[in-house]
């Protein structure tokens, strides 16, 4: 496999799973923007640069996957909060059982072609 | 540190983020560069000494804008782009325009489904369609009446109506027998010509074209995706909006008020509109007559009485001015009036001479009517007009004139 193609693959398969780990990361609590970027650019790997989680957030938005609210902060102007939906909600629930089925069959066909 | 060149750095990186997403979908653009100045000003409140190169490590770690721009593009799901609205005129459009405009063809009812079709047509946007309803209503027929008012005025206005009504109801009086203008030519000034031109003609004319215009123009600009909305522009488009609806209030102002610029544009036009004035005999006589039927019944307004003449041919009638007039027109209500069996009966004058006294005589024709006729020439200075009767139209009672009257031209 050439090396350009396997960029691409992996920003691919980035691009379609770091919708749901952002949804994921919402599950539990309310976010400021700037952190949710922070944890996704800094821990996971998935993101090389914080600015182009922006555009997707944007999408979520208008999708109706996730909202904003705006909170009053101690320093500085009010910040954007971001939550996620019930339609987010659903949306990110039945990716999980793709992506467990998906991960799984992969994983069952790479350990069958390494055990050969 | 230096907080301008930290200010400027990232202005910079703004204007430079700005220019990337320009062919993102507006909403969603706005809402980008929105969180990522918030995620700039966040990220400088965790810095205690936001140093040059501190500020550029934050601006590296967003990332380029040409990287966030791409991001955003590969985003972009067709579906998720604003509504496709039609740009494209179809027969409804076109039909719609033209009735706006054939105010001429189908006088309120054209117009009338015009504006139907012009509000449920998809290509326009709802100020287009304020500007197509309010900017022509009747499109091009006030245009239309202007023109064609003068030749309808020539042979009929609301005297010689009277008249002829007054005529065929055999009435006893004739209520604008007295000084009211026969005839109105209107030869409106070049300043009044030229503002009529314009809101009637014009303004309409550039309003259908507009409307034809204005979806082709709008999907361009969609294409093109950018530079829809630069300062310049947007101070255009306001002042085509506004410019009409001023006219139009005004317009409305002026005439509801009856005052200026209605006024002054009625006024150019009327002010120099010549009017025909009757002319009253002080004394009226024939070459003969029959009983009871002498020849001041001919100027006495009265349709119910008449001249009437044994022998016709050769005989006259004469209205005697008491000066010198310049007599540029006359009118003639022939025969008895009293019913169209009557009018049948006496006979009329068909073919006439009038004389004056100075310049040529006129020779006529009179039709075999009952109705009001009135006939203009070019002026003749006179002291009297005599009408000789040169041919009948036959009858089995004399000869009968009901009225006759002349006029002069006023300036």
């Amino acid at each position: 496999m050439v090396s350009g193609d396997k960029t691409k693959l992996l920003s691919q398969m980035r691009r379609g799973a770091i919708e749901y780990c952002v949804l994921a990361l919402l599950r539990k609590e309310e976010r400021y923007g700037f952190d949710l970027v922070r944890e996704l650019a800094g821990s996971s790997g998935l993101v090389s640069t914080e600015g182009t989680i922006y555009p997707l957030l944007a999408r979520l938005r208008t999708e109706g996957l996730v909202e904003t609210t705006w909170q009053e902060s101690r320093q500085g102007p009010p910040r954007r909060y971001y939550r996620i939906t019930p339609a987010g909600e659903f949306a990110l629930a039945e990716f999980v059982q793709e992506w467990e089925r998906f991960r799984d069959g992969v994983d069952q066909i790479l350990r069958m072609g390494g055990s050969s | 540190m230096t907080t301008r060149n930290v200010n400027g750095q990232i202005e910079d990186y703004l204007a430079r983020l700005r220019s990337a997403l320009e062919d993102v979908w507006p909403p969603r653009r706005d809402q980008i560069i929105a969180d990522i100045e918030e995620h700039i000003t966040a990220a400088l409140e965790e810095l205690a000494d936001p140093t040059d190169a501190a500020v550029a490590q934050i601006l590296a770690k967003i990332g380029d804008p040409s990287e966030i721009a791409a991001a955003a593009m590969s985003l972009e799901p067709p579906a998720e782009m604003p509504p496709a609205t039609r740009h494209r005129l179809g027969a409804h459009e076109i039909i719609g325009v033209a009735l706006l405009f054939g105010g001429v063809v189908m006088p309120v009812l054209g117009w009338l489904i015009g504006v139907i079709l012009l509000w449920t047509s998809q290509v326009w946007t709802r100020r287009d369609k304020f500007i197509g309803t309010c900017l022509v209503p009747g499109g091009l027929l006030p245009a239309a009446w202007f023109l064609f008012r003068p030749a309808t005025t020539n042979t009929a206005n609301a005297c010689v109506q009277a008249l002829v009504s007054g005529a065929a109801q055999s009435s006893s009086t004739t209520p604008c027998a007295t000084g009211v203008p026969v005839t109105n030519i209107s030869t409106p000034s070049v300043v009044g010509a030229l503002v009529l031109a314009f809101v009637f003609l014009v303004v309409p004319l550039l309003t259908a074209i507009y409307l034809l215009a204005v979806p082709a123009v709008r999907a361009r600009r969609t294409r093109a995706g950018r530079n829809a909305r630069t300062p310049g522009r947007r101070r255009m488009r306001l002042a085509l909006t506004v410019a009409p609806i001023v006219l139009l209030v005004l317009a409305a102002v002026s005439i509801g008020t009856n005052s200026w610029p209605h006024t002054n544009i009625r006024d150019a036009v009327m002010n120099e509109t010549p009017q025909y004035l009757q002319l009253y005999p002080v004394q009226t006589t024939a070459s003969s007559s029959v009983p009871d039927h002498p020849p001041g019944s001919v100027d006495d307004g009265d349709t119910a009485t008449f001249w009437a003449t044994t022998n016709p041919i050769g005989q006259d009638v004469t209205l005697r001015f008491a000066g010198t007039d310049s007599l540029a027109a006359i009118s003639v209500i022939s025969g008895d009036q009293e019913t169209p069996a009557s009018f049948a009966r006496f006979a009329h004058p068909q073919r006439v001479e009038l004389l004056f006294s100075s310049g040529p005589p006129i020779l006529l024709t009179l039709p075999d009517s009952a109705a009001y006729m009135d006939f203009t020439f070019a002026a003749r200075s006179s002291t009297y007009l005599e009408l000789k009767i040169l041919s009948v139209y036959p009858g089995e009672a004399p000869c009968a004139i009901t009225e006759l009257a002349a006029y002069t031209l006023t300036d």
